[in-house]
């Protein structure tokens, strides 16, 4: 009981920080404020649950509910954050409701959001890549997660290329 | 101590399953290996709450435990591991990234540009709507068909104008 009640407290906790950051300003990277905030939150509950002895295998239980969830709600955040093109054709054509779309309604539609060249923008944005001219070009090392993303996915074969 | 170590144990076999099973199957039925790894996982999760019952003072802790605390806890690292695979296929900013990183000289705008066309990538998601049935087309024009996917887009936005205060991120 003492697991679930800490560990849902600190959500709920966190969730309020995010809320109240978000109202005030939205920061420029989504997904690296949140897994500060949920950083931050869980590193202040450890000190204060050192100090008022809380038992270490209750600690690693509360981190390890507490870290799944915030996880999880990182990366559901990130398909909020930015529209899924599939979604949003879905969302398209059932505003039509018994009319439907034509292709031409459909190629207007998908025109007016340039995927492509918004994720381009966010990773040019993240420091990732960079415009160098008439080339797109990688910045630096490339960070742990991506090499971890990239290795794991030799297990499953090459990435496909293309849209 | 806890029974911390029941939803580690089975996300292990989760992951390592899926792992074994894909590459048995030579790369197909990537989905089926989801979920019969996601399964197996769930059995190990079963066995091991079971073999925690002996160190419970009370049973009625122990159930609490196993389904309020250990139960959520395989369910969001399966998530987060399901997401984690799906990401190399389906996230297009890592594949552009991919793409430029192997590229020591850089990827030449036009290049990408031409690879990732936006036209090409709304023929392609129409394409595989149509094939699911969540789209039908008929006479020149295209409806909603199977309404999964609409009630997923439906929540997602009702959480994007909640947190983002707008619908869609070109707003």
């Amino acid at each position: 009981m003492k697991i679930f009640i800490t560990s849902v407290g600190l959500l709920l906790f966190s969730f309020a920080v995010h809320l109240i950051v978000w109202r005030f300003r939205l920061p420029q990277h989504h997904i690296k404020s949140l897994l500060i905030i949920f950083g931050v939150v869980f590193c202040l509950w450890a000190f204060g649950a050192v100090v008022y002895s809380f038992g270490l295998f209750e600690m690693f239980h509360v981190a390890l509910f507490y870290g799944s969830m915030a996880l999880s709600y990182v990366i559901t955040y990130s398909a909020i954050e930015a529209d899924s093109p599939t979604l949003s054709l879905i969302r398209f054509l059932a505003e039509a409701k018994d009319n439907g779309r034509t292709v031409t309604e459909v190629s207007q539609f998908m025109a007016q959001r340039p995927f492509v060249r918004a994720r381009l923008s966010a990773l040019v944005l993240s420091g990732l890549i960079r415009e160098d001219g008439s080339r797109f070009v990688a910045v630096g090392r490339q960070p742990l997660s991506f090499r971890v993303i990239l290795g794991f996915r030799k297990l499953y074969g090459p990435i496909s290329r293309g849209g | 101590m806890s029974s911390f170590v029941s939803p580690i144990v089975a996300t292990v076999v989760n992951v390592l399953a899926q792992i074994i099973l894909f590459r048995l199957r030579r790369g197909t039925q990537y989905f089926r290996s989801i979920i019969q790894a996601f399964l197996l996982g769930a059995i190990t999760l079963l066995i091991g709450e079971a073999f925690f019952v002996a160190t419970s003072e009370l049973i009625s802790n122990w159930l609490f435990l196993a389904l309020a605390v250990n139960l959520p806890i395989y369910l969001g690292l399966s998530y987060c591991y399901y997401n984690f695979v799906q990401l190399g296929q389906t996230s297009i900013r890592l594949r552009m990234y991919s793409e430029i990183v192997a590229h020591t000289s850089g990827v030449i705008v036009s290049e990408i540009e031409r690879e990732y066309d936006e036209r090409g990538f709304t023929e392609v998601r129409l394409r595989r709507l149509l094939e699911s049935g969540d789209v039908i087309e008929r006479e020149g024009h295209y409806f909603i068909g199977r309404t999964r996917l609409l009630h997923i887009a439906n929540v997602i936005l009702a959480a994007k104008h909640f947190l983002l205060r707008k619908k869609s991120e070109f707003d």
